[in-house]
């Protein structure tokens, strides 16, 4: 274990800069999201999740995935860079782990892994909950899968590596101190309880009456990873664009076909799938849920659907 | 890491009209080997992609589209000797292995026959294997797609039964939809399998007139049509009742469909 004074923070911050772009937490017009590091941001740390996740940065709402001339040449479009990814909370660590489990699974999806291989993740450890987390319920508040993990204490951090990565920073940075001692903080349980029954028993009727079919859910959700491919003609150079950008499965041109018949139009159809993908269809297949308990969908949610109240059968 | 999204650019050696919104296209063969009910993404340059199954036996690439919207449209523009894109082959097809020595009884509605036709030209080659039974439904005689090799194709051994849902003056066969020639040509067989391709509607009255005349739920085969964008099992679209229809599919076997807790016809 090591530590870090609290006031050497802005020095580690100017350091990590360095390595490549450094990716933060902050808060503007009163919705938090992760941004692009500028000397003097305030962090927004230790206050429960950020609003959106930094599923943006390995997922990008719209990403061009190639290039191609009228002959049908084709041309990656992705430019790789070093990333460092500071502040992430340990639910979110568990959504890289669920969407790295998808992306991975034959056949890889080079995009994501590309960014997703060049990022350094330096977490911090969650010790107040949001208003809507629920990730203690589905085992999802330890850290995984980050280099670096910053345990928060009064007038400093603990700080443990994770990987070879996470090692090297602390040795080479010069801002860290090793010690024997061991965190103290204790972490207060998220305040929703969640205990997921089996599909059969949700019901789907009455929440599903609610829902406007808006999409803000899945927009927000860490782990939601559905897109859409088009083709862009740009208007200089006769070059057209292949893109990909996210897409939602509360809409009803996602399972539209010829002929214009959709096989999901009915709203509590569409939260089924949305609830049916988080819990049993990506469990089975892939052994943990998708669903981290972040409680994002319900803060996002204007018609007041709470999925830990629905996985629970009420 | 290979590129699963990264299209092969391909040209298109043959062009045939089979009717007035359908047309056959064969392309150079650069993608692994394919099997019966396989498709590809297909890419018309400039303006997007769309899933096609593959109407051939491997090596050949044949694809029949028909027009219906903006990537159909521009392909439909496109020459001989023009390029397109392909990726692929994707899906699980049909059974092939299952089908050895046993009859094949093949139901189809509109654009439902491509699929299809691969298992009919597999099945000339194969001397052990048992009969042959088409039934195939399109709108007007006008709307049928390889009319003339059909007429063949039955001169071969191949049980060909057509219907149309209307004629104009002329047409000397079926009038009706397809589980009226169903009901005259299939009789009970345990030793057959049966597979379909169509409209979501015409597949469900096929499927329960097969089981009214005491076909079993492991003898039916239906291949799914469902949005597709990549193909892979990554874009979500195509997604049922936990399946990837792209890639568990898009053909299943009619019990395994309703064990899927969701509607999928
Ligand atoms: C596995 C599979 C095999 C297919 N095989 C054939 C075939 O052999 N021959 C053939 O003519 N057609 C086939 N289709 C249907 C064909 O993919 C669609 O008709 C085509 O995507 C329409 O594209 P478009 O750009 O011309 O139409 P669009 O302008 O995109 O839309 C026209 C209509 O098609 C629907 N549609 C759009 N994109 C898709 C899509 N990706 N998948 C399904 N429907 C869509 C739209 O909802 C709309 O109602 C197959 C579909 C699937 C899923
Ligand atoms: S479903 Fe809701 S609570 Fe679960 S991970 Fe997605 S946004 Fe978070
Ligand atoms: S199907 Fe729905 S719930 Fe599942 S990843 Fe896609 S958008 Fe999210
Ligand atoms: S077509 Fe993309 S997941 Fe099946």
């Amino acid at each position: 274990m090591h530590t870090i004074p609290r006031e050497k923070l802005p020095a580690f911050l100017e350091y990590l800069s360095k390595g490549g772009e450094l990716i933060v937490p902050a808060k503007k017009d009163g919705l938090s999201f992760f941004k692009s590091y500028e000397k003097g941001d305030r962090l927004y740390l230790e206050k429960g999740n950020t609003d959106y996740s930094a599923k943006q940065f390995f997922f990008p709402y719209k990403e061009v995935l190639y290039h191609y001339d009228k002959e049908g040449n084709f041309e990656n479009a992705q430019e790789p860079r070093e990333r460092i990814l500071f502040g992430i909370r340990p639910c979110d660590l568990h959504a890289l782990a669920v969407t790295d489990m998808f992306f991975s699974d034959e056949p890889a999806d080079p995009h994501y892994l590309e960014r997703r291989k060049r990022t350094t993740l330096i977490a911090i450890d969650c010790t107040t909950p949001g208003k809507n987390c629920f990730c203690d319920s589905l085992g999802k508040r330890d850290p995984i899968g980050h280099d670096l993990l910053l345990i928060p204490e009064k007038k400093f951090f603990y700080a443990s590596a994770g990987s070879e990565k996470g090692k090297k920073l602390l040795e080479d940075s010069g801002l860290f101190e090793k010690t024997s001692e061991s965190p103290s903080i204790k972490k207060i349980p998220c305040k929703k309880k969640a205990s997921p029954v089996d599909s059969s028993r949700v019901k789907w009727e009455k929440w599903g009456k609610l829902c406007f079919a808006c999409a803000a859910c899945t927009s927000v959700c860490p782990t939601c990873t559905c897109f859409d491919i088009e083709d862009e003609i740009q208007l200089k150079g006769g070059k057209t664009e292949r893109q990909r950008t996210w897409a939602s499965c509360f809409t009803k041109d996602f399972t539209s076909v010829a002929g214009g018949h959709s096989f999901r139009s009915a709203r509590p159809e569409m939260l089924k799938q949305f609830v049916n993908h988080k819990f049993p269809y990506f469990k089975e297949k892939f052994g943990v849920t998708m669903c981290v308990g972040c409680g994002r969908c319900v803060t996002a949610c204007t018609a007041k659907i709470d999925i830990s109240k629905m996985i629970s059968g009420k | 890491m290979e590129d699963p999204y990264l299209p092969k650019k391909v040209k298109i050696l043959k062009i045939m009209q089979e009717t007035s919104d359908i047309k056959t296209f064969v392309v150079e063969s650069v993608l692994p080997e394919h099997s019966p009910g396989q498709f590809v993404e297909l890419t018309v340059f400039g303006v997007g992609e769309a899933p096609i199954s593959i109407s051939s036996s491997y090596p050949a690439m044949v694809l029949t589209v028909k027009k219906i919207g903006s990537v159909t449209n521009a392909l439909f523009e496109l020459k001989e000797g023009d390029y397109v894109g392909v990726r692929g082959p994707y899906g699980r097809g049909w059974p092939m292995k299952e089908l050895k020595r046993r009859n094949a009884i093949l139901i189809c509605g509109g654009v439902g026959l491509p699929p299809l036709r691969p298992i009919i030209y597999s099945r000339l080659l194969d001397k052990d294997s048992g009969s042959t039974l088409l039934c195939y439904g399109a709108r007007t005689p006008d709307d049928m797609a390889y009319r003339g090799e059909l007429e063949k194709l039955a001169k071969q051994g191949i049980s060909i039964n057509t219907t149309v849902d209307t004629c104009p003056m002329g047409w000397k066969g079926n009038v009706g939809v397809v589980t009226c020639i169903m009901d005259r040509a299939i009789k009970k067989d345990e030793n057959a399998v049966c597979m379909m391709c169509g409209p979501p509607v015409m597949m469900k009255f096929a499927s329960k007139m097969l089981l009214d005349k005491g076909f079993t739920k492991d003898q039916i085969y239906i291949s799914l049509e469902r949005m597709m964008k990549c193909g892979v099992g990554k874009c979500g679209h195509c997604m049922a009742g936990g399946k990837y229809v792209c890639k568990d599919g898009p053909v299943f076997r009619l019990d395994e469909l309703e064990k899927l807790p969701e509607r999928m016809l």
